[in-house]
């Protein structure tokens, strides 16, 4: 094969890529152009490249009262309690179960790991309906603390799942080594294999977390006053009772996905050796 | 939820090396570490998947919200199996039950919502899932090929653009693609209308009347931008795996690119390609907020988004009907990793690595 291209080989797989980016681009360009613009007070009625009137009026006002009752740092607030504290609950409560089932040869293993697929795959309505009237029996459904248990519900056989990989990938004969000179299998889980599968395990936990960070349908249901809202369901809210005006949802769906936006492509690298190339090797 | 990534980690398992040690004997060494999330798993996953199967042979509805937050579910279940009550007719899509208790219905909630749906919101779910993995493959196959080319510039650029998608989350993906096809006030209607005015121009989005086929082909490019990031980073990893040698020996023996890519490069890269397409199938399949956002006209939902649009109060709380069509998801899903464990041995290499 030839080092150089034909010219218009070169063209030509460039026109290609640039449509795939213009495709990529069309709804991000969207966004800012509709947040951006001061001259829409409701909806947009003309077609324009760029904002007609470019201010930030609009990013101003949601973070000052994007809902209700709460500011935007409130919702986000509450958004980093859910999603973290599901988070760090679905790996703290995890962990061993996953080391379990990547060390041991148990009875009942295989049957064990096709559940928890199938559950790490179901979507989050499956257990809605029944949460919803479990945890309002027991009078926590609306808080914080139900939507932090709804939320580890589903990320649990999730991330019990990937660290379950993260602790396989680390060798066997580390941990053989440690038992030569007398460890116990807790030390051995807490002084070699935990280190090493920590970051892998990091990024399970991150995923759980951008999983509760995005989830707006479950708690629109559960919450019953303004003040357990999250920042997706303030976005929900704004887009679902169709009284705000277009900019002023762009602007928050702007602010919201920000922070992850900027995670992902700092840890891009990061997140794509450890989750998809994983095995292969890079 | 890009989440679960995670299955393609491992497509070719390690081989386990078989321990002497009985595997009773290691389940009584596993089971103190299996416990704390065992335990968890049984109280917030399992029992409410237990408890949700009880409700789907009830008629319970919003005005026996009480009662069945008071054991009602379990009360007419048990009044049922024992013969105590007999078993009321409660048929799908009825609207809520008006009575303030909770009612056995047997079997016919869920044998009227088989039935109902079976020849339409099935039938979507069929060819949703078909047409939006056979668009997402198709570009990010293509992408991932074009990218691997010898010579193309701009290589890492378009590639990290080509995965930003993976970055925005699906919910405010979906937004602001509705607002780009809205009828009215989207983008598209609205240059429709800008560039009609110049003569002999035919405007594409000003379907004031949106058809079935408009709002299908709307949702799919929104999936397919959300989607087919990672296809391409599935395929473009397989491709990276693929030996050179082997590609210089097909030119060696004089094959063409259609033969080079149908009998060397595709098969070196369905190991990769399946668990993704897999995945990809099953999230088409239980798709959620982006139909949520759309709200297209039944029947062009997913189970998922039915259940929560018939929970909500909107129409008026109908609990035992959405456990129902949870129950067929749950089942659904099943059936499809048994199916795939079977057909496909890399699917099998991902659910037992």
């Amino acid at each position: 094969m030839p080092k150089r291209l034909p010219l218009w080989q070169q063209i030509a797989a460039q026109a290609l890529l640039t449509a795939a980016g213009l495709f990529v681009l069309l709804p991000l360009w969207n966004l800012l152009r509709i947040a951006l613009d001061a001259s829409i007070t409701s909806v947009p009625t003309r077609f324009s490249l760029l904002p007609e009137h470019f201010s930030l009026v609009y990013f101003i006002k949601v973070w000052k009262t994007p809902a209700q009752s709460l500011d935007f740092i409130g919702l986000l607030r509450n958004s980093l309690l859910v999603a973290g504290g599901a988070a760090l609950a679905s790996i703290a409560l995890g962990a061993s179960t996953a080391y379990a089932f990547a060390r041991f040869r148990f009875a009942g293993r295989r049957a064990g790991l096709f559940a928890l697929l199938t559950g790490s795959l179901l979507p989050p309505v499956a257990l809605m309906t029944p949460l919803f009237i479990l945890l309002g029996a027991l009078r926590i459904r609306a808080s914080l603390l139900g939507l932090i248990l709804t939320y580890t519900a589903f990320s649990l056989p999730f991330c019990i799942w990937n660290m379950r990989a993260a602790f396989q990938a680390v060798p066997g004969e580390l941990e053989e080594a440690a038992f030569l000179d007398g460890a116990s299998q807790w030390q051995a889980f807490r002084l070699v294999s935990l280190p090493l599968a920590l970051p892998s395990i990091a990024v399970a936990g991150l995923v759980a977390f951008l999983a509760g960070y995005s989830e707006f349908a479950i708690g629109w249901l559960f919450a019953e006053t303004s003040v357990t809202v999250t920042l997706a369901m303030a976005l929900w809210g704004l887009q679902n009772l169709g009284a705000a005006p277009w900019p002023e949802i762009s602007a928050l769906a702007i602010l919201m996905s920000l922070p992850v936006v900027v995670i992902f492509v700092l840890l891009q690298r990061t997140l794509l050796n450890r989750l998809i190339i994983g095995g292969v090797g890079d | 939820m890009k989440a679960l990534f995670a299955w393609l980690r491992s497509p070719h398992p390690r081989p386990v090396p078989r321990k002497r040690t009985n595997s009773r004997q290691e389940l009584r060494k596993a089971l103190p570490w299996l416990a704390p999330g065992l335990i968890t798993l049984s109280v917030i996953t399992l029992f409410p998947l237990l408890f949700q199967a009880a409700m789907a042979l009830t008629n319970f509805s919003a005005p026996a919200i009480r009662d069945g937050m008071r054991g009602g579910v379990w009360r007419a279940i048990l009044q049922g199996l024992t013969g105590q009550e007999s078993a009321v007719f409660y048929p799908a899509f009825s609207g809520p039950a008006s009575g303030m208790q909770v009612k056995f219905a047997g079997l016919s909630l869920l044998t009227t919502l088989i039935s109902s749906i079976g020849s339409s919101v099935l039938l979507f779910e069929i060819l949703w899932t078909v047409l939006a993995v056979a668009t997402q493959t198709a570009l990010g196959v293509g992408l991932a090929l074009l990218l691997h080319r010898r010579g193309v510039g701009l290589k890492n650029f378009w590639r990290a653009l080509f995965i930003l998608p993976w970055a925005v989350p699906e919910f405010v993906s979906a937004l602001t693609w509705s607002q780009l096809f809205d009828p009215r006030f989207g983008a598209l209607t609205l240059a429709g209308r800008t560039w009609s005015q110049t003569p002999g121009f035919i405007p594409p989005g000003a379907a004031a009347n949106p058809n079935p086929d408009t709002i299908l082909i709307s949702l799919l490019i929104s999936a397919l931008w959300y989607g087919f990031p990672l296809m391409l980073l599935a395929a473009s990893a397989g491709l990276k795996a693929l030996p050179p040698e082997v590609m210089d020996a097909a030119a060696l023996d004089g094959a063409n690119a259609w033969q080079t890519g149908r009998q060397i490069i595709l098969p070196m890269l369905m190991p990769l390609l399946a668990p993704a397409i897999i995945l990809r199938a099953i999230f088409a399949f239980n798709q959620f907020y982006l139909f949520t956002v759309f709200q297209p006209p039944y029947p062009m939902l997913t189970l998922s988004a039915i259940s929560y649009y018939f929970f909500s109060s909107f129409q008026g709380g109908q609990y035992a009907l959405s456990a129902a069509i949870n129950i067929l998801t749950v089942v659904f899903l099943l059936v499809l990793l048994l199916g795939f464990n079977k057909v496909s041995r890399a699917a099998e290499g991902v659910t037992y690595a």
